[in-house]
């Protein structure tokens, strides 16, 4: 029989060649009367939190000290993420939420009720960089496409076993 | 009475907290044996009695009823000895109330003795107590008065703003100078006081700090516009009387105030007056003038109510008493409401119309899942099977289920 070639299909890796956002659309519900929506829209003056990307520390400081997330901070989240869909409408009697939408097909949402404006840029940028996948504890730390170097182990290879 | 007595005493007792106070075994006994929950004189009366007299009435209110039946028999076997009709017309029978009211008691009609009476079958025309139309005619007394606030709010610009601000302060200005109250810059001019002459005098007038700083000077271009500017507005008060003869009552109450509509007309006109005159008053533009500081609180009062009567802005106390300068009315003035609705509010107006952000919708109402079907343009198979299958498209068929209103 002559040599069969190995039948390889490409791995698709995001990242590798180019790198497509999971995150097609972010939903943003508030309500006009209810308290909880007044990080989402006015909030009291917010201070400088400790860790952030410098993207988020810059929309931040560019917001002004009496502000909202809707009112100043949503323009320049907008403009740096251009790939997302961003859709904002009232939710009448219910708490705010972000809500998610990705490329599998699957919706996270995050209820932002109570937050200060700085504190809903940070749930606002957990759901941009995740995926859809369902959050899992992760047993296996190292992951890899490629085989075991040194094979898998069986017992009827190896050492033998005497007692 | 002497009943009473022991049941208010236990009443008393039982609604009062008895930590700190001391009852003795006795008194507790014996306001246990008075304490009632109904009233002793009516547990003598049988209950099927005062079920009887709950339905059909007690035998007082049955004579009483008679008794009434009776006078009203009287009335008018004593209205067809005076003659019927003629009697009902004139008479109209007054009675003196306990506090002193009086009351007119309403004409007894016969249908017999009137032919040409006909009873109602809807209550339109009909006079009503407590309708919207009675409480007014009583509270006006049958007077026809001109409202002090215009029906329009009117919305300047900020230019305008100004030039208005400069009007109000000259004409202020030149009553305080003539020993006049400011308050009158309020009083009703008629047609007399927008002419464009006085207009003219008005936004001729220049106002300036004093050399030395402490006062305010205001000049005229034009010789005599000081002594016409007082002319125009009136010393005193005039009685309201109304330009029409007084109609009958429904029609006055329904028929437009002419008075206020000449008024108004007249307001739009100095407001056009003034619209036609800033691009020539470049020179006013000057905020010199803005700086002045207002003194006296019966200025401010008098520029709020001027500046409510011409436009129906009113002012907050709050921005009248943190002002010290017609800048910082000015700056009120210029400052939008608070947007109730988050859609209204400027910021997302620009957030709407920004071509950096594309990706951005902002949606005013609550988006259902109709609203999501529609966007992907599978709500109108939906709405067709539901309707091939009898079933409604929104809301349900249970019989308590609020209509929806298309």
């Amino acid at each position: 029989m002559p040599l069969q070639a190995l039948r390889t299909v490409a791995k698709p890796q995001n990242g590798v060649g180019a790198f497509i956002l999971q995150c097609k659309r972010l939903d943003f519900h508030y309500c006009d009367w209810a308290g909880s929506s007044r990080g989402m829209k006015y909030a009291a003056k917010h201070r400088q939190p400790p860790h952030l990307s410098m993207q988020t520390l810059y929309l931040l400081i560019s917001s002004r000290s009496t502000s909202s997330f809707l009112k100043h901070n949503l323009s320049a989240f907008a403009a740096a993420n251009p790939s997302i869909e961003i859709s904002v409408s009232p939710r009448p009697g219910k708490h705010p939420v972000i809500r998610g939408s990705y490329v599998n097909g699957r919706e996270k949402a995050i209820c932002v009720r109570n937050l200060e404006p700085t504190e809903v840029v940070k749930k606002a940028e957990i759901l941009k960089s995740a995926n859809g996948e369902k959050l899992r504890i992760e047993r296996k730390v190292v992951k890899s496409l490629n085989e075991s170097v040194r094979g898998v182990w069986s017992p009827f290879h190896g050492r033998e076993y005497r007692i | 009475m002497r009943a009473s007595r022991p049941a208010e005493q236990a009443l008393r007792l039982a609604t009062s907290s008895t930590t700190q106070r001391y009852t003795c075994r006795a008194c507790r006994a014996q306001a246990a044996r008075q304490f009632h929950t109904s009233v002793p004189r009516e547990a003598e009366v049988p209950f099927y009695k005062r079920l009887q007299e709950t339905l059909f009435g007690s035998k007082q209110a049955q004579n009483a009823e008679k008794v009434r039946e009776e006078k009203r028999g009287d009335r008018s076997v004593e209205l067809r000895g005076k003659g019927g009709e003629e009697a009902e017309a004139g008479a109209v029978e007054v009675k003196m109330g306990k506090n002193g009211q009086r009351y007119e008691i309403a004409a007894l009609v016969d249908p017999d003795l009137t032919k040409n009476y006909t009873p109602a079958t809807t209550w339109d025309g009909l006079q009503r107590v407590g309708s919207e139309e009675w409480v007014k005619a009583r509270a006006d007394r049958g007077e026809q008065y001109v409202g002090f606030v215009p029906k329009t709010r009117v919305e300047l610009t900020e230019k305008q703003w100004q030039l208005l601000l400069h009007d109000i302060m000259v004409e202020i200005l030149v009553l305080q100078k003539a020993g006049r109250p400011v308050g009158q810059i309020c009083y009703p001019r008629g047609l007399e006081g927008y002419g464009p002459s006085e207009l003219l005098d008005v936004c001729n007038g220049e106002i300036a700090p004093s050399a030395d700083g402490t006062g305010i000077t205001i000049s005229f271009s034009t010789d005599g516009a000081r002594k016409r500017m007082l002319n125009a507005i009136p010393s005193r008060l005039s009685e309201p009387v109304p330009q029409e003869p007084v109609l009958d009552e429904q029609e006055s109450l329904d028929a437009p105030i002419e008075d206020a509509g000449e008024l108004i007309s007249a307001q739009e006109e100095h407001m056009l007056f003034m619209d036609s005159h800033i691009a020539a008053s470049q020179d006013r533009s000057r905020p010199t003038w803005m700086k002045i500081p207002i003194t006296g609180p019966h200025v401010k009062i008098a520029l709020a109510k001027r500046i409510l009567q011409l436009t129906g802005r009113r002012l907050s106390d709050r921005a009248l008493s943190t002002s010290s300068t017609l800048s910082d009315l000015h700056h009120h003035l210029l400052a939008r409401p608070k947007t109730k609705k988050l859609s209204q509010a400027p910021e997302i107006e620009i957030l709407r119309s920004n071509v950096k952000t594309p990706n951005v919708t902002f949606k005013s109402n609550r988006q259902t899942p109709i609203h999501k079907e529609k966007a992907i343009g599978r709500w109108k198979v939906i709405e067709e099977e539901l309707i091939a299958r009898g079933l409604p498209v929104t809301g349900s068929r249970w019989q308590g289920a609020k209509v929806t209103v298309e």
